[in-house]
């Protein structure tokens, strides 16, 4: 079963890394379990976070979940914990849509000082729920895809025409 | 020293002499009074009163609630049930009806404001407000089973089942309300028992919560000075005895030890609640009486009573099978020889009776018969006793020898007491198709799985195909998998100190002199002394030893006018005299009796314990295993 429990934001500092936003769905444990686990995962995303080079993605197997992290070339970082059974390329998608979304909401210059208080994104919460269902992006995906190919066609055919189709 | 189940029964005796206050004197005919109660009041009342008690306290007729009465004029009705819409709208339509002549109403747990004013309201509507004479908050929502243990729920106990309380997708309303069905049953046995404990209790899990929610409720109930129930009050002491030292609450969550629900038991109350499904003391057992016309074995189902009126039972409940089995057969030895002397008195009576001239033999034996018949009805009685018990012990006998119980509760031990040899390696046990049917073999296995430290993948896999091989479900094992991980995650560890057992010597007796039990080829085994993790925890808190485990629990006293900060936890105490043990997610028998050791360890002297054991709902293994099958479903 593919489960996503949690997505964080973090901003990649040189000596460690800084919380900007977090957003979790563990209802699937049990009631009791639900704050050691957050605790948990929040430990994992830190650390992780604070190992992986700027520019760099990675997918770390631990335990019982799928961590990726993608630490842009900014530093601004997210992470993305899951089961072992959701897909990759999708979790990586995700990552990348999500920062971009969060660059263009929260300016780069709250990055380094910003706190959970502080920074306002309601939107990660939308974007956790929705992912949970990889199909979704993935249908996503293929449509951008598809897009994206077309756009190229279109480009090459009618650059005589200098004639540029927007499809968005 | 009243237990806790006297004051129980002390109570429901009170509420069904129409609550006025019991004279000694035999008054005459006591007043005919109906009962008429609800799951939940009959659930607590069974255990509790015999039928025959009841019809000597003037109880002629005892009904459900919920089903189809007549009206009955002129008599009074005991009504016994908790105060919920349900059980209000039928009380109301009761009224309606005119059934009875006087209602006596007893809630079980206290009827909120709001309920009372509806029922006010039907009351007045029906136009019979006079006849309702007396409406009591009883304060009596649990079961007491033995005189030191008690249990929340029976019927309706998924409710608050284990699976209810861990399973996943659980809203928080959903788990405000469990919490609180469990704390207001809590405080029912502190209100009965008319004491305010210090509490102390694990973090992070339910126990915690309960611990909190109950802190808060009897704080409050403290402070209302007009209602409280905590008023000590000297004249009400039985014998002017003061009980200076107050009890600890020792609240627990089932996660703390998860290897003792399953595992195989081969203590006499244990195995019956474990093979025999022992409910609310009774045990309906299959006996063989004789051959049906069809040829086959004719079998009919007896229910048996195992309470406290059994002296048997009392002085047994907790010994190992064999010795319950040897002393069947002294009792019987025993009953016999009572038998022959009676029999010889007869014979002897009957040859004085025909002579006259030996008249002074007859006064001798005139006190001899005398005797023998004032202890005829004894006899019947034991002689009914070990009737039951040999049909009870036969039928345990039975499955033990099935399953094979003996090897793998020897095992068991061994694998709980981390021995350092097992002859047998599990995997023979697990591919042995005389060892127990599938599910003592999951059993097995999950108890050697939670007490290893690590079992490696491909280890785990190989397992579980020969799990898969000998039919078992394989759901509770993924269930155990991620439990094990959370609680490494959570940092905490299960240990089994002690324990293992020995073999003794075939015990001759019972072969040589061909008694119905043949225990040829069952083990004789004796369990060695040792604590199981709850009661380990329960040590250590008594005796106020500061251990890794308990010294984060958290500490709550609620006379306190301040909410105490754990960290400044009163450490110049004595030991606590007395502990009440609560387990949160469901208890058993194999707890309850290893509490009852410890407290027989430490009889006698200044150090003398008592401790009562509770739990929300008592699980035999086969129970839990179904629910740890429930949750690992969910996680798929």
């Amino acid at each position: 079963m593919v489960k996503l429990y949690a997505l964080n934001v973090l901003f990649k500092g040189p000596n460690n890394a800084i919380w900007l936003k977090s957003a979790y769905d563990l209802s699937a444990y049990s009631f009791f379990q639900r704050s050691s686990v957050q605790e948990f995962m929040a430990f994992v995303s830190k650390t992780i976070v604070e190992r992986t080079q700027t520019a760099a993605r990675q997918s770390v197997k631990e335990g019982e979940y799928m961590c990726h992290v993608y630490v842009r070339g900014d530093n601004l970082a997210g992470v993305l914990i899951s089961d072992h059974d959701y897909p990759h390329r999708v979790s990586h998608t995700l990552i990348t849509k999500v920062l971009d979304d969060f660059a263009l909401s929260v300016p780069a210059a709250s990055w380094p000082v910003g706190s959970e208080a502080t920074i306002s994104f309601p939107q990660l919460y939308t974007y956790l729920a929705k992912y949970q269902n990889p199909r979704e992006a993935d249908a996503m995906t293929k449509i951008q895809e598809e897009l994206d190919e077309t756009k190229i066609i279109l480009v090459r055919d009618f650059l005589g025409v200098k004639v540029i189709v927007c499809m968005s | 020293m009243v237990t806790l189940r006297e004051k129980q029964i002390g109570a429901l005796k009170q509420m069904l002499n129409l609550n006025q206050p019991q004279t000694k004197t035999l008054a005459g005919e006591p007043v005919w009074k109906i009962l008429i109660y609800d799951r939940c009041g009959q659930d607590i009342i069974s255990p509790l009163v015999s039928i025959k008690e009841l019809r000597e306290l003037g109880v002629t007729l005892h009904v459900q609630l919920h089903s189809d009465r007549d009206p009955i004029p002129d008599v009074p009705a005991v009504y016994f049930c908790l105060p919920t819409e349900e059980n209000l709208g039928r009380i109301g339509q009761d009224l309606q009806n005119n059934l009875y002549d006087t209602y006596h109403l007893n809630f079980i747990s206290p009827i909120s404001r709001q309920r009372l004013e509806d029922l006010a309201a039907a009351a007045l509507q029906a136009n019979c407000v006079s006849q309702i004479q007396k409406v009591f908050d009883q304060y009596l929502n649990f079961i007491s089973l033995e005189d030191d243990m008690f249990i929340l729920k029976h019927q309706n106990s998924e409710a608050i089942s284990y699976y209810a309380i861990n399973r996943g997708e659980i809203k928080d309303t959903e788990m405000e309300t469990i919490m609180d069905t469990i704390v207001d049953s809590l405080f029912s046995v502190f209100a009965t028992l008319g004491t305010v404990p210090v509490i102390r209790s694990p973090r992070g899990n339910a126990a915690e919560m309960v611990a909190e929610k109950l802190d808060k409720k009897l704080r409050e109930n403290l402070r209302d000075t007009r209602n409280s129930l905590f008023l000590m009050d000297a004249a009400s002491q039985s014998g002017g005895h003061f009980n200076f030292q107050r009890p600890v609450l020792i609240v627990l969550d089932r996660n703390v030890d998860m290897a003792t629900p399953l595992h195989h038991t081969w203590t006499y109350q244990a195995l019956a609640h474990d093979v025999l499904d022992l409910t609310l003391n009774r045990v309906v057992v299959e006996e063989n009486v004789g051959r049906s016309p069809a040829g086959g074995a004719k079998m009919k189902t007896r229910a048996c009573d195992l309470d406290s009126r059994d002296r048997f039972w009392m002085a047994h409940k907790g010994s190992p099978f064999p010795t319950v089995a040897e002393a069947i057969q002294e009792e019987l030895e025993q009953y016999r020889s009572s038998e022959e002397e009676v029999k010889r008195l007869k014979a002897s009576m009957g040859i004085d009776n025909e002579s006259d001239a030996a008249f002074s033999m007859v006064t001798d034996n005139t006190a001899r018969l005398t005797s023998a018949v004032n202890s005829l009805p004894q006899l019947l009685d034991k002689k009914r006793l070990i009737d039951m018990h040999t049909t009870v012990a036969s039928a345990i006998l039975n499955y033990i020898k099935s399953r094979r119980l003996d090897t793998l509760f020897e095992f068991e031990e061994k694998v709980m007491s981390k021995a350092a040899n097992l002859d047998r390696s599990i995997m023979e046990l697990l591919t042995d198709s005389d060892a127990g049917n599938p599910e003592d073999k999951m059993r097995l296995f999950l108890i050697f799985y939670i007490c290893s430290h690590s079992v490696s993948k491909d280890e785990l896999d190989r397992y579980a195909t020969a799990l898969q091989n000998a039919g078992c479900d394989l759901q509770p094992l993924s269930y155990i998998k991620r439990w094990k991980a959370y609680a490494k995650m959570a940092a905490s560890s299960n240990q089994y100190v002690g324990g293992g057992t020995k073999t003794v010597g075939m015990f001759s007796k019972l072969v040589s002199q061909g008694s119905s039990f043949v225990m040829e080829g069952v083990k004789n085994l004796v369990i060695k002394r040792h604590n199981l993790p709850v009661t380990r925890i329960v040590d250590e808190i008594m005796e106020m030893k500061t251990s890794q485990e308990t010294e984060d629990y958290r500490y709550f006293d609620p006379k306190q006018l301040r909410v105490t900060d754990s960290s400044q936890i009163p450490r110049n105490r004595t030991p606590f005299q007395e502990a009440i043990v609560f387990m949160v997610g469901g208890g058993n028998y194999i707890e309850y009796q290893n509490l009852v050791d410890y407290t027989k360890g430490k009889a006698g002297g200044p150090t003398s314990k008592r401790v009562i054991y509770g739990a929300s709902t008592l699980n035999n293994a086969k129970q839990f295993l179904q629910q740890l099958s429930l949750l690992g479903q969910e996680l798929q």
